[in-house]
Parts: structure tokens; C-alpha cells; sequence
């Protein structure tokens, strides 16, 4: 897409960096959209429960919402759709931030994985930020009636199969440009992963692979609530490293019109002010949602209670047993 | 999505031994019309031995043409195995249950065939010992360990071991009730075969532990095989259009995708067969159709992304390579076929429910997929393979003579002759399984609305 220099040609618009502005807006919109659909029967509880500004709040936001067959059939329809539609922006997004901010401004990376593998961290990292909150929701919130042990144990093997995925898609990559031999491959994985800037990737690969295959492979550990947790944040950090150790390179090459590294470039260090940005911009995130959580419920009221609706406990020769209800 | 019919025990054991037990016309002309088929290849490939790989298309620089196309093909195909038996074991899909030894069947002999491939390729097969084996036959060659056509062997052999391993697990309580039904010869091979299972809790624990252990171990094996496949071509650096690090992933996600079509097809005759009807029903097409919408998907992301790619740099040796695949005679109708076959006509028509639970549609649906498949592979093989040197005085062509097209059909004519005689000594479907998901099926009572359910531990 940007082998062609947007506007002189007329096509594609613009440059890049248009792109993954519309990609990140879409996938923000995408986001807000599914959040806003998913929360419309919470909104009307709250509604029906609550006076003055916030039944005037909710009453806006829930949107008429009554809970009519027409209006639950909505709302199961539109939570797929567009989850299946942000899904797909994610994936996109991923690609056009991988492709412009880092790939294509480090010479000679041509690396087709690299988008994939990018995408497959979000997602580990968002199972990984899940079981974080969770966990704080479940100590500080006063959840722990509603976040079980079955919330954490769910995610914690698609935890541990992430992290497989990581090490495959890492390794996929690695042999293809190692096994050859040439020069640039070889130069631009010293330079993001062996010399340069080997301190942030095996803190990466440690805490993103090592730390979870060992410990979630262990079924006390996967099976318990601080286990995952914990392994949760480790991802979190590793991911963060291994971002520093593709994006501050990708932004610390000198020529990125050339076609190969022609050696080894040096590491750029953080300094204090880069430092405080990353801990403000941390610190903002979880102050949003604090905030959002004084609007939105943190966990559905609808899903819970039709949760309990699928579920019943019997007994089957002589065991107790739960039967879980599976509609189409 | 779940359509249940109880049956009773007793008729699920005579229906799903049918096989054993009955061997209709259509079984003897489907095995003589294969036989023939067969025999034609095996007698090509005689042939070709004895006069040499001349007779074959293949010529500088195209070295590898029909025979690796279709190598990396039942590579891909045997993927459908471990795809639907063990990751659907392991997430806890009841409608799995019809299809899991079909498909663990089908992985068993395509990876057969597939290893038969390089053998039949190399023209001089029992030179191969010179090439695999330890030892210095006073020739100073050995094997090279770095090569990923050593890895090839290593990773199709410990699958294939896996595998075997996998349907030898899930068979033993079947070959208990056929040792149980049977007399002679078939009741001392079954009695040998069942390791003497009675049925006792103890044994079914370990059945069940087993089960999941190696369904859980075969995993990687599965990610693997394919991924070590297509290092055969990612890790060279001469050849245009091979060295993308995407190949791994994209090899292993084409391969589920031909592989569990593969599965469809099968089930489909399964059903019209032997009359399956109760035991392989519409929710089966419809899960597997949905399967293969999320596959397929993720498949042509990855031929999305490894195309792209391929002219990010803009070098003028790969854009000549993409115009060859894309624009030229005959490669250029073979590109719109594989992309039509194997995606633009069966994805949009799977996401409609009602074409989903169409057995037929999704049985020629699922034939497309594979034809699209074959095509895509031999599209990455030969048309890069022509481009490969920097001169253009040394580009070549490729034209696959007709031992190379008698010998390919041997290997699907071998492929159903394997689960043919397969189907005579043992259940296709598993007895053990269909038993389990109906003792374990409860309904659940919602107002005035039943909803199935599932009794989980």
C-alpha cells in the first residue's frame, strides 16, 4: 500500500500514517460500538433502579430498552456481528501499525509474519490485561461472588496457548532470516533481538514464553486465581519490552530509504522524560476506566443472569453433576 | 444445532458395524474401479523407474513439479485428523463425536501417501538409503541434519506414530464389542487388538486419560509437521517467492483448511454410504461448516498478507515472479480457479445456514476447496521455480506428461482403498463415543422452551 507515494499519484490517499489513524478510529468506534450494544440491558436495569441525574443518564443511554423478544434477538445479533467485525479490525490495525511504524522504517526487515505476530501479542496481552482486572475487580471491587475460579481457569489456557503461539510465530520468523546466512537478515537480527537491543527482547522472550510455559503448564497453577494472574503480568511487561525492542529500533535507524542496516546500529536509551511519559500514559489508562466503570457495569448483569438459566446441578449415578444448557 | 435421536445401544452397535458385517455391490465396484486405478499408477511408476525421470516434465530449473505439489498436498490433507479429534476433544464440541475417527483415519493415510511421495520423486527410491541412513557406505556422503529435508522424515514419521497411536486409543473399546460379536479369525484378532478392555471403570479412566494426554501432546506435533514442510521452501534465499517467514503458519492454516474439507467429503459418502443418517446428521455439516469459515478466513488473510509481501520491497525478480503466477499463460487461470475454488465460491456460500445443513452442497463445496488447494501449492512450486536464476536465458518451463498424472491419481485411488479396508475390520464411526454423547445429553427446561444440554463434571 505504500510502495506508492500517496498524493502525487493520486492514489492511495495520503500516506501511511492516514491509514492506521483510520484503522485505530475504526477500531476505537468498533470498540465503543460493541461496548455500548453489549451494555444495553445493564443500562435499562440501571434505569429502572436508580433517580435523578443517573435515570436520566440511563434512560438516555439504554435507549428505550425494554427487553422485548425483538429487542434480546437484537442484541445477540448485533454482539456478534459487530464482534466479529472488530475482531477483524483488530487484525487490520495490527497490520497497518506492525507494517508502518517498524517494519518498514528498519532496512532490509521484510518480515510477512511480523503483522500476524503482532496481532497474536495484542491478543495474548489482552487475555493477559483481562485476568489483571479481574483479579483487582475481584479483591477491590467486591466481586468475588461473580469472579470465580472458572474465570480465571478459562483464561488461563488460552493464556498458556498464546504463549505457544508466540514462541511458533517468533520462531517462524527467526529461522527464515537466520537460516540463510545474508548479510541484511542477518544484520537486522542483530540488531533487534541479538546486540542492539538483546536486554529488551529476552526479557520479552522470558516473560512472554518461558515464564508462562513453565508455570501454566502445571495444573495448580492454572487452576487457581493469583497463578494466572500473576502470569498475566508478566506478559504485560514482556509484551511492553518486546515494543521497545521493534519500535525504538525501527525509530532509532538513521536512513530508512536504504536497502539494507549496512551494520549494526547502536541502542537509543530512555531518559527521564520518556520514562514519565510511559507511566503517565499507564496511569491514564487505568484512571479511564475507573471512570467508565462509574458508568458501565464491569460485569454484565444480562450474561450473569443468563448464565444462572443454562445451568443446573444433578445428579448422574450417584455424582453431582452440572448440566450446562447449549442453545442454538 | 443439536439435533438429538436417541437410539438404543443395541442399534447403534448394528448400525455402525455394518461395515464389518455387511459388504454391499457398491463397496465391490468402488474397490475395483480404485484397484484398477491403482495398479495403472503403480505399473506408470515401474515404468518410470526403469527408464528414468525423464519421462516426467521435470527439467532445469523446475525440479520439483507434480509429485512435491502433491507431497505437501496429503501432508496438508492428513491435518484434518488432529484438527477435528483433538482440538475439538479438547474444547469440549459435541458434535465432534461422528466425525473424529473418519477424519484420524484419513490423517493416517494421507501422511502414508505423502511420505510416498519424495520416494516416487527421487525416480532411483532405494538410493534413499544413502540420503536418511547413518552410516557411510563408503561414499562419503551423510545425512545433513541441517536440511530441512531431513526434518521432513523426522516430523512425518513422529506424526504419523501419533496418530496411530491416537486412533489405536480411541478404538479399543470399539474392537471390545467387535471381539465380543465376532468369531475366528476376527474374534482372535480383535481379542489381540483390545488388549482385553471389559469395560471395568479403571480401564475407561485410563482410555479417557490417554485420550486426552495425546490429544494434548499431538498439538505441537500437528503445528510442526506442516510448518517443517514449508521450511523446506521459506529458508531458501534463491528462490523467488519462497523466502517469506509467513509460510510456517500459512501452510499449517491451508492445510487444516484442505484437510477438514477433505473431512466434509468423507462424511457426506459416510452418510450416503452406508446410510448413516441418524449418526451423521445436518448440525454435523453446519459445525464444520462454520469451522471452515473461520479457517478459510484465516487462510486467505495469510495468502493476503504472503502476497503483499512479496512486493513490499518492490524488487523487480519477485514482481516478475507475482506477474508469471498472476498474468501469464497457464498460470493465470490457474490463479482465478484456486482463488475461486478456494475461497470466493465456498466461503460466501457457507455462511448461509440453510447451505451449511445442504449435504450435498457442502460435499461439492468442500471438493472445490481441494481442487483450489492443489492448485494453490503447485502455484508456490512451479511458477517460482522457472524464475529462479538471476539470467533470463536460464528460465525454464514445465509440462507434467502423463506418468506424472497416472501416478498422482494412484495416490487418492490409494488413499480410499486404505479407508475402504479400513472400514471392513474396524467401526468408522466411533460406537463408544455416540454412546457416551447420549448418556451425557440432558435437556434443560427454560419457561416453556427445552434447550439441550450437556452433563459436564
Amino acid at each position: 500500500m505504500w510502495f506508492v507515494d500517496g498524493w502525487k499519484m493520486g492514489w492511495p490517499p495520503g500516506a501511511p500514517h492516514t491509514w492506521d489513524m483510520l484503522g485505530l478510529l475504526g477500531l476505537a468506534l468498533t470498540g465503543i460500538a460493541l461496548l455500548y450494544v453489549s451494555s444495553l440491558p445493564d443500562f435499562a436495569v440501571m434505569r429502572d433502579h436508580s433517580t435523578g441525574f443517573r435515570h436520566k443518564l440511563y434512560s438516555r443511554l439504554a435507549s428505550n430498552f425494554h427487553g422485548s423478544k425483538k429487542q434480546w434477538f437484537f442484541i445477540q445479533n448485533r454482539v456478534g456481528v459487530l464482534g466479529a467485525f472488530y475482531f477483524m479490525m483488530l487484525i487490520f490495525t495490527h497490520y497497518l501499525i506492525s507494517v508502518d511504524f517498524s517494519m518498514s522504517l528498519v532496512p532490509g526487515w521484510k518480515d510477512a509474519i511480523y503483522p500476524a505476530f503482532h496481532a497474536l501479542q495484542g491478543l495474548q496481552c489482552a487475555v493477559a490485561m483481562t485476568l489483571l482486572g479481574m483479579f483487582l475487580l475481584r479483591q477491590f471491587g467486591g466481586l468475588k461472588n461473580y469472579i470465580g475460579l472458572d474465570q480465571f481457569w478459562g483464561p488461563a489456557k488460552l493464556l498458556l496457548a498464546s504463549s505457544l503461539l508466540w514462541f511458533y510465530f517468533w520462531w517462524s520468523g527467526f529461522i527464515v532470516y537466520w537460516y540463510g546466512r545474508t548479510p541484511a537478515e542477518q544484520d537486522v537480527l542483530s540488531f533487534i533481538m541479538f546486540e542492539s537491543y538483546k536486554t529488551p527482547f529476552f526479557i520479552a522472550f522470558v516473560l512472554c514464553f518461558v515464564v508462562p510455559l513453565t508455570m501454566l503448564i502445571w495444573n495448580r497453577i492454572r487452576k487457581s486465581i493469583l497463578g494466572p494472574t500473576l502470569i498475566g503480568l508478566s506478559v504485560l511487561i514482556g509484551t511492553f519490552f518486546h515494543r521497545i525492542s521493534v519500535y525504538v529500533s525501527a525509530f532509532s535507524t538513521k536512513d530508512v530509504s536504504a536497502h539494507s542496516l549496512g551494520g549494526v546500529p547502536p541502542a537509543i536509551l530512555p531518559n527521564i522524560g520518556d520514562v514519565l511519559m510511559i507511566i503517565g500514559t499507564i496511569a491514564g489508562a487505568a484512571a479511564m476506566y475507573l471512570i467508565a466503570s462509574k458508568i458501565f457495569p464491569t460485569v454484565s448483569i444480562w450474561e450473569v443472569k443468563e448464565n444462572l438459566l443454562y445451568r443446573r446441578e444433578s445428579t448422574f449415578k450417584r455424582v453431582k453433576v452440572l448440566i450446562l444448557g447449549k442453545p442454538e | 444445532m443439536q439435533e438429538r435421536v436417541y437410539i438404543e445401544p443395541k442399534q447403534i452397535n448394528k448400525d455402525l458395524m455394518k461395515g464389518l458385517t455387511e459388504t454391499p455391490l457398491w463397496y465391490w465396484i468402488a474397490v475395483g474401479c480404485l484397484s484398477l486405478v491403482f495398479l495403472t499408477a503403480a505399473i506408470s511408476f515401474g515404468y518410470m523407474m526403469n527408464k528414468g525421470l525423464g519421462l516426467t516434465g521435470l527439467n532445469r530449473p523446475v525440479f520439483w513439479g507434480f509429485f512435491i505439489t502433491n507431497f505437501v498436498f496429503w501432508v496438508g490433507i492428513s491435518h484434518a485428523g488432529v484438527m477435528i479429534s483433538a482440538i475439538l476433544r479438547l474444547t469440549g464440541a459435541e458434535w465432534r463425536r461422528p466425525v473424529t475417527r473418519a477424519a484420524e483415519v484419513l490423517t493416517i493415510f494421507s501422511l502414508l501417501t505423502a511420505a510416498l511421495m519424495p520416494l516416487i520423486h527421487t525416480g532411483r527410491p532405494w538410493r534413499i538409503i544413502y540420503w536418511f541412513l547413518p552410516y557411510d557406505f563408503s561414499r562419503g556422503i551423510w545425512p545433513d541434519p541441517r536440511s530441512p529435508l531431513v526434518w521432513d522424515p523426522a516430523a512425518i514419521f513422529t506424526y504419523l506414530t501419533g496418530s496411530i497411536l491416537f486412533v489405536y486409543v480411541a478404538l479399543i473399546p470399539d474392537l471390545a464389542v467387535a471381539r465380543d460379536r465376532s468369531t475366528g479369525w476376527r474374534f482372535i484378532l480383535y481379542s489381540i487388538l483390545s488388549l482385553g478392555f471389559r469395560g471395568n471403570p479403571r480401564q475407561w479412566k485410563l482410555q479417557a486419560v490417554a485420550g486426552i494426554l495425546l490429544s494434548a501432546l499431538i498439538l505441537p506435533v500437528f503445528v510442526s509437521v506442516h510448518s517443517i514442510v514449508s521450511w523446506d521452501f521459506a529458508v531458501n534465499i534463491g528462490v523467488e517467492g519462497w523466502h517469506s517467514t509467513i509460510f510456517a503458519p500459512y501452510f499449517v492454516i491451508g492445510a487444516v483448511h484442505s484437510g477438514v474439507s477433505a473431512v466434509v467429503t468423507m462424511m457426506a459418502l459416510m452418510r450416503w454410504l452406508w446410510g448413516w443418517d441418524k449418526y451423521i446428521r445436518p448440525e454435523h455439516f453446519d459445525g464444520l461448516g462454520r469451522l471452515l469459515i473461520v479457517v478459510a478466513c484465516t487462510w486467505f488473510y495469510f495468502f493476503i498478507i504472503e502476497f503483499f509481501f512479496g512486493m513490499f520491497s518492490q524488487e523487480s525478480p519477485e514482481l516478475a515472479l507475482r506477474h508469471l503466477q498472476m498474468f501469464e499463460w497457464p498460470y493465470n487461470m490457474l490463479f482465478i480457479i484456486f482463488l475461486l475454488t478456494g475461497f470466493f465460491i465456498p466461503v460466501p456460500l457457507w455462511l448461509f445456514k440453510k447451505v451449511r445443513r445442504n449435504i450435498a452442497l457442502m460435499f461439492w463445496t468442500s471438493i472445490l476447496v481441494n481442487i483450489g488447494m492443489w492448485i494453490e501449492r503447485f502455484l508456490i512450486i512451479v511458477p517460482s521455480l522457472q524464475r529462479k536464476q538471476p539470467f533470463t536465458f536460464v528460465w525454464g518451463s514445465y509440462q507434467p506428461t502423463i506418468i506424472e498424472i497416472l501416478i498422482i491419481l494412484g495416490t487418492f485411488s490409494m488413499v480410499g482403498l486404505g479407508l475402504l479396508a479400513f472400514s471392513k475390520l474396524f467401526p468408522l464411526i466411533p460406537i463408544f463415543d455416540i454412546k457416551e454423547g447420549q448418556i451425557l445429553h440432558e435437556d434443560i427446561q427454560i419457561g416453556r422452551v427445552k434447550v439441550p444440554g450437556v452433563i459436564k463434571d
